[in-house]
């Protein structure tokens, strides 16, 4: 075992040490392992995981010429302890990248970072850029025992990228099925294939080795696809949820969205009761400083209806009023009067005024339609209005730009 | 000649083709992948697209150099033609593959629009208007440009490294080119702008250095051919190469470090109060003045306008009702931003306090995505004494939050390189909340801690 440690030590030195080098330097320049718990590391982390891929694609790649994979078996070593020789630096590698790494980010760490860092924090960081930097150097490995060189590297970067584009799906797919088991079986077979090829391919032609790793791969991708058929297919269907808290962060919406399904709810944070929202809106809803909410209907209706909803004595209350289609529901164009009774809002061609009690809307100005359409259909020409006081509200005439106050009472 | 020149064109593509198909492959697929890899990579799309590409041509190129060291002296003696051609014709041909696959790329793009696979914001900003733009007009040229440039100085540095000394070192110089000179490391500037459109930030002397690079480039290429059975030449042309492949970007970083900034990184048309009735805007100078920027405040209740200077670079942070703007600056050279207070019915500014971050943070990109309007770095509390500030973390990637009690003009980190995608805040006697996706964070603005608030699933 011990010359087999320093046949490969010779052949993927460079490799091996520029990796270990990168993933310090990384490290060193603030972009190495998180100190603050796991977290797979992203763009930077390409050089390191580059590398590891580099040194792995160098594990069997030196035997796969001049007869040197006859030879070596010719000797008496098994095929295992060749295959721990190759496995071994890397994990080495990995461990002490990853050791020097956490230490290197911790001393260079700025001072008022140090009250979140803990032991625990600097092992799980390590152990995140850890587990993807041994992932990259085991499919580059796995990929050694079938294509040398440039050709393995090819085979290498293909792989990678269907297994992204595998677990992208898994993760994103808004259908019923998705294909996270499919995305599993790829993951276990590539191991699996270099495995078997590590101990009956190596002494094969290239163009039966690359049949052969191709058929072990597909073995677990069809388990997989067959598990993605079946009702194990809903492990990783989890709905998610999000919560929009009230200003007074005395109640919430919360909406839940699962695969083709939504739900939002009224939650009333002090004892945790929920009340159904029977207005499902993805997103555009946002509360009012007075604990209402606005949200609106968006179909391909010419005009649209806005809603101001909240929830009295266990019952839903809600306000309809007239939107313009042109445009979505923004913060800013709405203003709450003082007293909390009047709500303010540019519409299509007016400013207008809604009486929340009764739902009452009126106009405080309007344009006439020839001078409306000189202005962008994605917004209200009145832009800028506020409340002068709790009786009078302010605005820019879109015409003229002067200030002018109207008296709402 | 012609004749000899067919016959080395026909076996280089007859070598060349799998890089060629394999790089043709590459875009459709990862075409694919384009608006996800910013999800799920943090990088900007296509990146990783690109960096593909450009790692295959590296490999190609350093293994082509190493090779044809090995094959010239063969080839002097034995063929009736100059050792250079041959190295000549290889690169010309990888130049058009290149191009190829970078053309192949944008139209994989281009014809997947209408599938639904890059739906979203970015593809009606990449599809419907760079792209388009692009094809139409003579954006086209500055893309060859570009694209022959970044391809051909690539190709030549790493054939050139790879003949030199061997394949390995070819691979590691080209990727550290890649990565520092061409790519994430100053942004991938060469390519950028096509998936971005037009960037004002982009270093404006990039171009230079890519025509340098490429310029040094062919010199030691022409060098490197006159005599490749040279070993003094080739080692010659290697260092000069390697000299202006790691001086350049090196050279930039430090005059970016040195120089004074022209623009500040967060642009910002006007900042509103909550009540609409205030406005705070740039004054428009009629000219861009480097080092300082005028602010105007106008209080459309009282009807009034204030204006001050102040020190570039600046970034609003929050506009209060009551007329107390809050500002971020940060003096060239200091590794902290410091919060400004800016009471606009006196006229005053006092520095509430300063707050550790990377020197040159202000004037970084990791700050280009914020927007007082839209994505604020400060949510400040209903009282005016307690206010959330979001700053690009100094550690690996996302966001410090700090809690900064404007009372006692002093802050503190809660929560360190964490994204934080939360558009709302709501305060409470005690507590912050940030909430808007996924679970509730809350701070604790006496104990300065951060903690997810579980939501109580009791259904009535």
């Amino acid at each position: 075992m011990r010359y087999l440690l320093w046949k490969e030590w010779q052949e993927r030195r460079l490799w091996l040490l520029l990796w270990l080098l990168a993933m310090l330097g990384m490290a060193l320049v603030g972009k190495g392992p998180s100190p603050f718990g796991f977290d797979v590391p992203a763009g930077w982390a390409m050089i390191p995981a580059l590398f590891a891929l580099l040194s792995g694609l160098a594990g069997y790649g030196s035997e796969l010429v001049g007869g040197r994979a006859p030879f070596l078996f010719s000797r008496p070593v098994g095929w295992g302890r060749v295959l721990l020789a190759k496995v071994l630096p890397g994990v080495a590698v990995t461990l002490l990248g990853a050791i020097l790494g956490a230490v290197a980010q911790r001393l260079t760490l700025p001072a008022h970072y140090h009250p979140f860092v803990t032991p625990l924090s600097l092992t799980l960081g390590a152990l995140g850029i850890g587990s993807v930097m041994l992932a990259v150097y085991l499919i580059g490995l796995a990929c050694s025992t079938t294509l040398r060189g440039l050709a393995g590297a090819a085979l290498a970067l293909l792989l990678w990228l269907a297994l992204i584009i595998a677990g992208v799906l898994s993760l994103e797919s808004q259908s019923d099925v998705s294909p996270a088991w499919t995305f599993f079986g790829g993951l276990a077979g590539l191991p699996l294939a270099g495995l078997v090829l590590a101990r009956f391919g190596l002494t094969l032609a290239p163009g039966v080795r690359l049949a052969r790793f191709a058929l072990l791969l597909c073995a677990p991708i069809i388990l997989g696809v067959l598990l993605d058929l079946t009702p194990a297919n809903t492990l990783l269907n989890r709905p998610s949820t999000d919560v929009l808290v009230s200003p007074s962060g005395r109640h919430a919406i919360v909406r839940q969205q699962a695969k083709n399904s939504e739900q939002s709810w009224w939650v009333t944070l002090d004892d945790g009761t929920r009340l159904p929202l029977p207005l499902v809106i993805t997103g555009y809803q946002f509360w009012l400083p007075n604990d209402r909410y606005l949200t609106a209907e968006y179909d391909d209706a010419p005009q649209r209806t806005g809603f101001l909803c909240w929830y009295e004595k266990g019952r839903i209350v809600k306000r309809e009023f007239p939107l313009d289609a042109g445009r979505y529901l923004q913060a800013r164009d709405f203003q709450l009067s003082p007293d909390g009774r009047y709500l303010l809002y540019g519409a299509d061609a007016a400013l207008m005024l809604l009486n929340i009690a009764t739902g009452d809307t009126c106009a405080l100005a309007r344009l006439d339609a020839a001078i409306r359409a000189k202005f962008s259909r994605h917004a209200s020409p009145y832009r800028r209005f506020w409340w002068q006081d709790a009786a009078t509200v302010g605005y820019l005439d879109p015409v003229t730009e002067k200030r002018t106050l109207v008296a709402v009472r | 000649m012609m004749r000899a020149l067919g016959r080395l064109l026909w076996k280089e593509l007859w070598v060349g083709w799998p890089f060629a198909l394999l790089g043709a492959a590459l875009p459709p697929l990862t075409a694919l992948l384009i608006r996800r890899e910013v999800d799920i990579l943090d990088i900007p799309p296509g990146n990783v697209t690109l960096f593909l590409v450009l790692l295959g041509l590296v490999a190609w190129a350093a293994l082509q150099g190493a090779g044809t060291r090995d094959r010239c002296s063969y080839a002097g003696i034995h063929f009736p033609i100059h050792p250079a051609r041959p190295a000549l014709v290889t690169f010309v041909m990888q130049l058009l593959f290149a191009l190829g696959i970078v053309g192949g790329y944008l139209l994989a793009l281009y014809l997947l629009r209408d599938f639904g696979v890059l739906s979203g914001p970015l593809s009606t900003r990449v599809l419907n208007g760079e792209i388009r733009t692009m094809l139409q007009g003579d954006i086209t040229r500055h893309f060859l440009i570009t694209a022959f440039l970044a391809i051909g100085s690539t190709y030549a540095l790493c054939f050139v490294v790879g003949q030199a000394l061997s394949a390995p070192a070819g691979i590691v110089v080209g990727v550290f080119w890649v990565i520092f000179g061409i790519g994430e490391g100053l942004g991938p500037l060469s390519f950028g702008w096509v998936l971005h459109g037009y960037d004002l930030n982009m270093n404006e002397r990039m171009p230079f250095l890519q025509v340098a690079m490429t310029a040094a480039a062919l010199l030691a290429f022409g060098v490197l051919l006159t005599r490749l059975a040279f070993p003094v030449r080739r080692l010659l042309a290697c260092l000069l190469l390697g000299a202006v492949a790691v001086g350049m970007p090196a050279y930039f970083w430090y005059e970016d470090s040195r120089a004074k900034w022209e623009y500040d990184v967060i642009y910002w048309g006007e900042v509103d109060s909550s009540d609409g009735a205030l406005r705070l805007e740039i004054v428009p100078t009629g000219e861009n003045i480097r080092d300082a920027v005028g602010l105007r405040l106008t209080d459309y209740r009282r009807d009034a306008q204030t204006t001050r200077p102040f020190p570039r670079p600046l970034a609003p942070t929050a506009v209060l009702d009551s007329g107390m703007v809050f500002l971020l600056s940060q003096p060239r050279g200091a590794t902290t931003v410091t919060l400004l207070r800016w009471d606009t019915a006196a006229d005053t500014v006092e520095e509430i306090c300063a707050i550790p971050s990377e020197k040159g943070l202000m004037t970084s990109q990791r700050m280009r995505y914020y927007d007082p309007s839209v994505n604020p770095l400060m949510h400040v509390g209903p009282d005016g004494a307690h206010a959330l500030l979001l700053l690009p973390t100094q550690v690996g990637d996302g966001e410090d939050l700090w809690h900064v009690d404007l009372v006692r003009k002093r802050a503190r980190l809660v929560r360190p390189a964490r994204w934080i995608i939360s558009e709302t805040v709501s305060w409470t006697d005690d507590a912050a909340i940030l909430s808007d996706n996924g679970e509730p964070l809350r701070v604790d603005l006496r104990a300065g801690t951060a903690a997810p608030m579980p939501v109580a699933r009791r259904e009535r």
